[in-house]
């Protein structure tokens, strides 16, 4: 089971290491395998969103980074807002506090098995986790659409944004999931995850400033 | 939006809250009636000479038709099933590649479900739940032509609609698992090991593998070896990466 690591900007100096590593690995597999982003110089995979106010989940085995996660408020410029707006006719462009941008998810090729039981399913429950703890009360994105029948499979509650249309080849959509406590429940019993995978270390940013945190949840 | 893009967001608001997956076809049909449907079928695909028939999942397909599409064993080279095979797009049937619809019999199954109101259809080949390759299929009287804007809709109805189907069905008591010990005799045999060779491998009586490989095949309703090796990749029993493994002295 992996030890899901939250890393943000008060604590990325811990993870040093373990970030470069894990953006190392990404180009690798982005821009020199498959070429879906242009190789960069100093071999690390960034794109814009890669700021102050993402917060990374490095999901460990042992000291090896083999899965990660970018949140980002969609109240600050992400990559639905920025690249896929038109993607959102449903429910319009999500700009909410506790409405979470849901990137780059990623398990190491070697990694990737078949099953709900896998590295991926765990980084599911991560995410929905730390959701659960950071008040957030929906998190998504871009999505490749097979992701979706994934995140439906965990018996989560996911709203359609808008219609899935062909990104570069593939059918993607913009979809958010409901973030609640029955959601992290069944998805822990479908991905076979027996317990809490988050790990804090260091100083910690909340993901949603606390004055600006919804009233009901400050009181639960 | 139009009022056809509101009707498939509507259906997904309730695609939870049917009473029955006969309740949620139903409403499935009625929905996709607007772009020409009459039929779906959702059901997962067979692999090596095995029957299609025990992988359907939801059946709405007019029923003399499907009579003969498992009598006849169709499957094999019908161009629809034979691409979703080859890739995890969704296609129009009429849309199928040369090199399936070039197969042997292949024109011809496409003109009997012509017969029987299947003119042309939509496919969106999905993973199911337990990582079986399977398709959503919907058949209408007229052939398609269907918008970008129609098939991203379609895909999202079919991905919504398989996996209200398997949750309810999988609320179904559960059927028996495979031991560990029976897993590990079924990776043996599909290995092409032989009860004797399995038994002396871990070292118990012959009679002792053959007591588990009919206790395999009871659970898994499997009436052979390769029945059962299929069987168990279906319900997640055993791994494609646990077989290669037990295959990899035949590599």
């Amino acid at each position: 089971m992996i030890e899901a690591h939250i890393v943000n900007a008060r604590n990325k100096h811990l993870y040093h290491r373990e970030f470069e590593e894990f953006l190392r690995r990404r180009h690798e597999y982005y821009a020199v395998a498959n070429r879906w982003v242009p190789i960069s110089d100093d071999g690390l995979e960034l794109d814009p969103f890669d700021t102050p106010q993402a917060t990374y989940i490095l999901g460990m085995l042992g000291d090896r980074v083999v899965t990660s996660a970018r949140l980002m408020p969609t109240t600050v410029p992400n990559l639905v807002s920025e690249e896929f707006p038109h993607m959102c006719e449903n429910i319009g462009l999500p700009c909410s506090q506790d409405w979470a941008d849901w990137t780059r998810t990623y398990v190491l090729p070697e990694y990737r098995g078949v099953g709900a039981t896998g590295i991926l399913g765990q980084m599911f429950c991560a995410v929905m986790e730390y959701c659960l703890d950071e008040g957030i009360s929906h998190t998504g994105g871009v999505l490749q659409q097979f992701l979706l029948k994934r995140w439906l499979d965990l018996g989560w509650k996911v709203i359609p944004a808008g219609l899935p249309r062909v990104l570069s080849g593939d059918w993607c959509l913009v979809a958010y999931v409901e973030v609640t406590e029955k959601a992290l429940q069944s998805g822990r019993l479908h991905a076979s995850v027996s317990r809490p995978l988050l790990v804090r270390q260091g100083a910690q940013l909340p993901f949603i400033t606390p004055a600006k945190r919804p009233v009901a949840e400050a009181v639960s | 939006m139009s009022a056809q893009d509101i009707s498939v967001f509507e259906y997904i608001e309730r695609v939870e809250s049917h009473g029955s997956i006969d309740d949620l076809l139903d409403d499935l049909l009625r929905v996709v009636g607007d772009f020409g449907f009459h039929h779906m079928i959702y059901t997962g695909l067979p692999v090596g000479n095995n029957p299609i028939d025990p992988l359907v999942k939801s059946n709405r397909f007019p029923q003399e038709w499907w009579d003969l599409y498992v009598e006849q064993d169709y499957a094999r080279n019908d161009a629809v099933c034979q691409q979703v095979y080859s890739t995890v797009a969704p296609f129009v049937w009429s849309e199928a590649q040369p090199q399936f619809t070039a197969r042997d019999g292949a024109v011809a199954i496409a003109g009997k479900a012509a017969e029987h109101g299947l003119v042309d259809g939509y496919v969106v080949p999905v993973f199911s739940r337990d990582e079986w390759l399977s398709a959503i299929s919907f058949g209408g009287p007229e052939k398609l032509d269907l918008s970008p804007r129609d098939r991203g809709a379609l895909n999202l109805l079919a991905i919504y609609t398989s996996s209200a189907i398997e949750r309810r069905q999988q609320r179904q008591p559960v059927r028996a698992t495979l031991s560990d010990r029976e897993r590990e005799v079924l990776l043996w045999t599909s290995a092409g090991k032989s009860c004797w060779e399995v038994s002396v491998i871990l070292g118990v009586s012959e009679q002792t593998i053959r007591y588990h490989t009919a206790s395999i095949r009871h659970k898994l309703n499997a009436s052979n070896t390769v029945h059962a090796v299929a069987r168990a990749l279906q319900r997640g029993e055993i791994n494609l990466g646990q077989l290669a493994e037990s295959l990899g002295d035949m590599t």
